[in-house]
């Protein structure tokens, strides 16, 4: 064989496992490709899932503090009507008698 | 000659092994924007149902608020109206002790022939029997004095009978016609039980009177 034939040889050669490295290239490709394909679905609805969670999580997040704001805030109303009790309390103790004699009274009259 | 084939060959397994690695590289990009852009797609269809989500929330929010102060303001008004109502019980049971001790004095015997003349008017007259507990039967009452009584106030002729039965009270009287077919019932449990809603009224008046 001559030299330059030699020459041509390997250069084919080359151009071979050129072609070939191309074409494992491209395998992986459509694989990288199929792959993200089958994971759209799944990427798609652990996304979803997750935001709706993280609102749902905020949601009631916003009610507990909702609740218990208003409880604080009506605290004061409670308090308000335990004083009121206190009030009657001293009042009646002064007034106990007056109306136990009067309706003493309605009875045996 | 050799070592150009080689630098020739070499040079077509680096273009060619360049131009692999770019291409994976290009799929591996495109592969995760793809990705991405479903992240993102999930993302902003989660954010409308989200967005509606909070929006109920704000409703369910005041809701809330009003429920708790709803609750509160009726647990305070019944805490006020439980002790005005404990109050008033007090005053009745002090009355019913009161009546107790009334009914071992020396007073008791004018009330007692007032509930008799009472019941009897309110029967109209006639033969009546009265009925007595077991202690009152020993008291010197005049049941023709109180016929008497009850004859002028009821213009028929009245007579009293005092019955063998013995009734259970701590005192008053039962008062009924002959046949039994009316009764006037005096005892002072029948007068506090009939009163009831009349007397805590007239004691919340007292009570609370401003």
């Amino acid at each position: 064989m001559s030299t330059l034939l030699k020459v041509l040889v390997k250069i084919m050669e080359g151009e071979s496992e050129g072609r070939r490295i191309l074409e494992d290239a491209n395998d992986q490709t459509e694989k990288i490709k199929r792959e993200a394909q089958e994971k759209t679905e799944e990427v798609y609805k652990k996304e979803y899932e997750e935001a709706i969670a993280e609102g749902e999580r905020k949601s009631m997040e916003l009610k507990k503090k909702a609740r218990e704001n208003a409880e604080r805030e009506a605290e004061s109303i409670l308090r308000h009507a335990e004083e009121q009790v206190k009030e009657i309390q001293a009042k009646t103790r002064e007034r106990f008698d007056e109306a136990v004699n009067a309706i003493l009274g309605e009875i045996i009259s | 000659m050799e070592s150009e084939m080689h630098g020739i060959v070499d040079r077509i397994l680096y273009d060619s092994r360049k131009k692999a690695k770019s291409i994976i590289k290009e799929a591996r990009k495109s592969a995760d924007m793809m990705l991405e852009k479903q992240k993102e797609s999930a993302r902003q269809k989660a954010g409308e149902k989200v967005s509606s989500m909070l929006k109920k929330t704000e409703s369910e929010v005041a809701t809330i608020r009003g429920t708790v102060f709803t609750d509160v303001r009726r647990k305070a008004s019944w805490t006020v109206l439980y002790e005005k109502e404990r109050l008033v019980t007090h005053v009745l049971d002090e009355v019913k002790t009161k009546l107790e001790a009334l009914s071992q004095s020396k007073k008791y015997i004018s009330i007692l022939e007032t509930f008799i003349v009472d019941a009897g008017t309110v029967l109209g007259g006639g033969t009546l029997e009265v009925l007595l507990n077991k202690r009152d039967l020993t008291l010197p009452l005049k049941p023709n004095v109180l016929a008497k009584a009850i004859t002028e106030k009821t213009g028929k002729t009245t007579q009293l009978k005092l019955s063998k039965q013995k009734i259970e009270t701590f005192g008053g009287v039962v008062v009924k016609t002959v046949d039994g077919k009316i009764v006037a019932d005096n005892t002072f449990e029948a007068i506090l039980k009939r009163r009831e809603k009349e007397l805590r009224f007239k004691t919340a008046r007292i009570l609370f009177r401003d």
